[in-house]
């Protein structure tokens, strides 16, 4: 139930500039290499530098994941399962969740979706699809039955990324039109507007 | 090695009619295909600037493209052959004989593009560009007609 009394607000930074560049920025890159990948030219070279861009973005992710500001570290968001399931038990109330940073379910969407584009990352450059010009510059280094199974696990991966995009996406919305919270303009503007209780 | 491929364009055929089995056309198809991949191999490196630009062995491995284009392969598709029939022994998708039309215009395209390959072999600009137009021959076959 809402509150009638008008409740107190004050806004919050919740999300630092570094947080909010790699978020967009990998929008961008990950729009490009997966449109590059399934539409893209026969020669993929662009579809490559994509990939290479999505790289140095998760790597510095990672980085910032350590030494970073408070809501970007992973201390912050890694939550055991009974955080988990509580979060959830609130997650059908029509109320915002005036959740500062990532929330538990949040917060392992995220690991999921680094653990996923590190793991596309990989297969990509180890692939060798056998055409000789869109061969992975790892791909002479692993053995040749390691290449042929990266090919087969980035088409793989490719999908399971799309479903979890998809997913987030839904995420925003089902915040957005059920629960009756904004979480895009944070991301733009790093600014949250949380009650206070 | 030309001599040898050119002797090929004659034994191959008549090898296709023998060779009634599934694994027999499996097996000489990949031969096929693993002869076109050792000409690739010389020239794509020298295209990528990992090799040096040898016009001689580039001339060679060129001129063997544009002969193996001229093999007709295609009595080797025997119908009973793909992933649904023989499993990992082939990567041949039954998209190859469910859409024959465009599998062939994907091999016409590679026909075409390792048959510009002899004139383009004479300088690096030139065999560049060429070996690009016949990889992405490559992949635009593989992404549909190949299992991953």
């Amino acid at each position: 139930m809402r509150d009638t009394t008008s409740p107190k607000t004050r806004v919050i930074k919740v999300w630092d500039p570094v947080v909010r560049s790699f978020h967009w920025l990998l929008v961008l890159a990950f729009a490009g290499a997966w449109g590059l990948g399934e539409w893209g030219p026969n020669q993929m070279t662009w579809h490559f530098y994509f990939g290479y861009v999505i790289a140095g973005l998760v790597g510095v992710r990672l980085i910032w994941g350590f030494v970073g500001t408070r809501n970007a570290r992973f201390t912050s968001f890694l939550f055991g399962p009974g955080k988990v399931v509580a979060y959830l038990r609130h997650l059908p109330s029509r109320d915002p969740s005036h959740w500062i940073g990532h929330n538990p379910m949040g917060g392992w969407s995220v690991f999921l979706m680094l653990a996923l584009l590190i793991a596309q990352v990989a297969t990509g450059m180890m692939s060798d699809p056998k055409d000789y010009i869109n061969v992975g510059p790892l791909a002479q280094y692993v053995p040749s039955d390691i290449s042929d199974l990266s090919v087969k696990l980035h088409h793989i991966l490719s999908t399971l990324l799309l479903i979890v995009v998809g997913m987030h996406i839904a995420a925003i919305l089902f915040y957005r039109r059920w629960k009756g919270e904004n979480l895009v303009t944070p991301m733009i503007t790093g600014k949250k507007v949380i009650e206070e209780d | 090695m030309r001599k040898t491929l050119l002797a090929l364009c004659f034994v191959l055929p008549a090898g296709m009619v023998a060779a009634q089995s599934p694994e027999d056309a499996v097996k000489a198809r990949q031969g096929y295909f693993d002869l076109l991949g050792a000409q690739m191999a010389v020239l794509a490196p020298m295209a990528q600037g990992k090799m040096d630009f040898d016009a001689a062995k580039a001339k060679v491995a060129a001129d063997n493209l544009a002969a193996l284009a001229k093999v007709d392969v295609s009595p080797l598709f025997v119908p009973g052959t793909s992933t649904d029939d023989l499993g990992d022994a082939t990567r041949a998708l039954p998209a190859i004989w469910e859409k024959g039309d465009d599998f062939m215009a994907k091999a016409t395209a590679m026909h075409e593009a390792a048959a510009a390959m002899p004139e383009a072999a004479g300088s690096l600009e030139t065999l560049q560009v060429a070996v690009g137009q016949l990889g992405g021959s490559c992949k635009g076959c593989h992404d549909n007609f190949r299992a991953k």
